[in-house]
């Protein structure tokens, strides 16, 4: 039996899709390269954790 | 085809090159048992976004995708793929802040289970996510021993022992402190490498319009997003994904290693954003394939390689072998690291042994995880079936399992029965029992991945919601912090310790059993 076929993707969803997926993909990169580079940045210049917090954002 | 040779040295030297970092990073870091299984607070949100994509994505987003594309309903598959992979990591913000509340000083989903719960659940716990970690550490040395295979005709133990072999080097060296820090780098490499693989395929194929037109020339209902059996994998996968992740104790791990509360929200949340394009392309690429015709004969669980073989010049064949390994290690160094975590936890809690005893048992075990799930990879078993039982067990656990983060009626027993309440719905249904089922002298149900991982679900979490109700027991989840305590016993990680403030821990705090049993003698 021939499956029913209600909305086939056009070509030009079909290639938003496409291209859509690949630039979240490269807008992910540079979010989390840009950030990793200030964290490691942030991390050389002031120390890697706090010692008033422990490194894990709560007060001793 | 790449030849075998240069497939191998650059194997070799992209694992080489993650070993190097990873072990100078941890160098001077791992001064606890504590820094070694959980990293605490170390890692911000870019950071925990990074380890999450690299830990979580393994080469399964190489194989898994596509072949749902190519063989399980086309593009509602795909996306319900994505969809299902992305969820877990929305679900993780409310539940990591939860148990970072709760147990401010853990370690592991196992330990909140004997604390809030008791021995019973505990048991269930740490069983289901032991099976289910173990099975993703075979799955992704026997998928990309495969793959390298057909790539690069590189032979199956050889991958499996390099890969093997490389990670457990800098895991048993410098536990999560160098997990986490080579996930960073190998996401800050797979994402613009998956990104380049499936652009030039794209163009290779002559563009998006040019698969469009052969999706729908070969089959349309490939890329019609209401496609009944595609829409219902994309369902059952969801649930399968679930289950599976939020019983993950690398994740977990990750939870405890962010830097604070903003570091959870952000770094699942672009986690789970991050996700959803990634296993989309890959799934595409299950969709072309079978749309080309290359996955006639069988070959739907390989599609995205066959394609690569088809239509790829050997520069990107290369640099998918490249991602195919990086993707594995990052994976694999996060089961390694949270298999040999809850066992370690676990021992420290039941024997009273000395820091440094139980660091060389965290490492040992590491790489007998390690060494295991390298001899596995190399059989090139198929993984699948199991793959779906360790997901269906824990669709059935995770509900009652997190409940209890904030019920407090609900009970050891109560959460049990729920559990396995939704495992018989799930067992009775699900296809790969259905020839035992089929033997035994009751009425059997039609067997559907469908009924069966929504069925464990749904009546686990009703079954934990009457035991919530009806449930006479009052837990003062207030308390839970007090019965779990950081493991502060000094541990070596062969190289110097560092110095105060740089990554190590917070030192004893509070004056418990960890900080007794400090043996005070540490080797820099």
């Amino acid at each position: 039996m021939t499956p029913v076929v209600l909305a086939t993707l056009g070509p030009t969803a079909f290639a938003a899709f496409v291209w859509g997926s690949l630039a979240l993909v490269a807008v992910v990169f540079c979010y989390v390269a840009a950030a990793y580079a200030r964290e490691a940045l942030g991390a050389a210049g002031g120390g890697k954790r706090s010692e008033a917090t422990g490194g894990d954002g709560r007060k001793r | 085809m790449v030849s075998t040779e240069l497939a191998l040295a650059v194997t070799v030297v992209a694992l080489g090159a993650f070993t190097v970092a990873g072990v100078l990073h941890a160098r001077g870091r791992v001064r606890t048992l504590d820094d070694y299984v959980t990293a605490r607070g170390t890692t911000g949100p870019a950071a925990t976004t990074a380890t999450l994509v690299a830990s979580v994505m393994g080469a399964w987003i190489l194989l898994a995708p596509a072949e749902a594309g190519a063989a399980f309903g086309g593009l509602p598959a795909v996306l319900g793929y994505a969809l299902g992979s992305a969820i877990p990591f929305l679900l993780f913000v409310p539940v990591g802040l939860r148990v970072r509340e709760l147990l401010p000083e853990g370690h592991s989903l196992t330990e909140f289970a004997l604390a809030r719960y008791g021995r019973w659940m505990y048991a269930l716990v740490v069983a289901v996510s032991i099976f289910y970690m173990s099975v993703f550490l075979a799955a992704e040395l026997t998928g990309v021993a495969a793959a390298l295979s057909l790539v690069a005709e590189v032979p199956q133990p050889y991958t499996a022992a390099l890969i093997g072999g490389f990670v457990l080097l800098y895991t048993a060296y410098g536990g999560l402190v160098a997990s986490v820090f080579t996930d960073t780098l190998q996401a800050i490499v797979i994402l613009p490498l998956l990104a380049v693989s499936f652009a030039g395929a794209v163009l290779a194929l002559g563009g998006a319009g040019s698969l469009h037109a052969a999706a729908t020339a070969a089959d349309p209902t490939l890329l019609d997003p209401t496609f009944g059996p595609g829409v219902a994998f994309g369902v059952y996968v969801a649930f399968a994904v679930l289950g599976a992740n939020m019983l993950n104790q690398g994740v977990w791990q990750r939870v405890y290693a962010a830097r604070d509360d903003e570091s959870i929200r952000r770094g699942f949340l672009v986690a789970a954003v991050a996700v959803i394009p990634l296993v989309s392309l890959a799934g595409l690429f299950g969709i072309v394939s079978a749309a080309l015709g290359l996955t006639a004969d069988g070959g739907a669980s390989v599609a995205f390689f066959l394609l690569v073989i088809e239509a790829f010049p050997e520069w990107i064949a290369l640099s998918v072998v490249v991602l195919a390994v990086l993707l594995v290690a990052s994976s694999a160094d996060t089961m390694c690291t949270a298999i040999a975590s809850l066992v370690t936890v676990d021992l420290a809690r039941v024997v009273d042994a000395e820091g440094r005893t139980l660091g060389r048992a965290g490492r040992l075990l590491t790489a007998l995880v390690a060494v295991g799930a390298a001899v596995v990879g190399a059989q090139g078993y198929s993984v699948l079936a199991l793959f779906l039982t360790a997901d269906l067990v824990a669709a059935a656990v995770f509900v009652p399992f997190l409940a209890g983060l904030w019920s407090t009626s609900l009970s050891d027993r109560g959460a049990v029965a729920a559990s396995l309440a939704g495992l018989v719905v799930g067992t009775a249904y699900f296809p790969q029992f259905a020839p035992a089922i089929a033997a035994l002298p009751v009425p059997t149900p039609t067997p559907s991945f469908l009924v069966a991982f929504a069925g464990a679900t749904i009546v686990s979490a009703a079954a934990t919601a009457v035991a919530h109700v009806v449930g006479g027991e009052q837990a003062d989840l207030g308390t839970l912090g007090a019965e779990v305590r950081r493991l502060d016993s000094p541990m070596t990680d062969g190289g110097v310790i560092a110095e105060a403030g740089d990554g190590g821990s917070d030192g004893p705090t509070d004056g418990d059993a960890g900080a007794d049993r400090a043996n005070g003698g540490e080797e820099a």
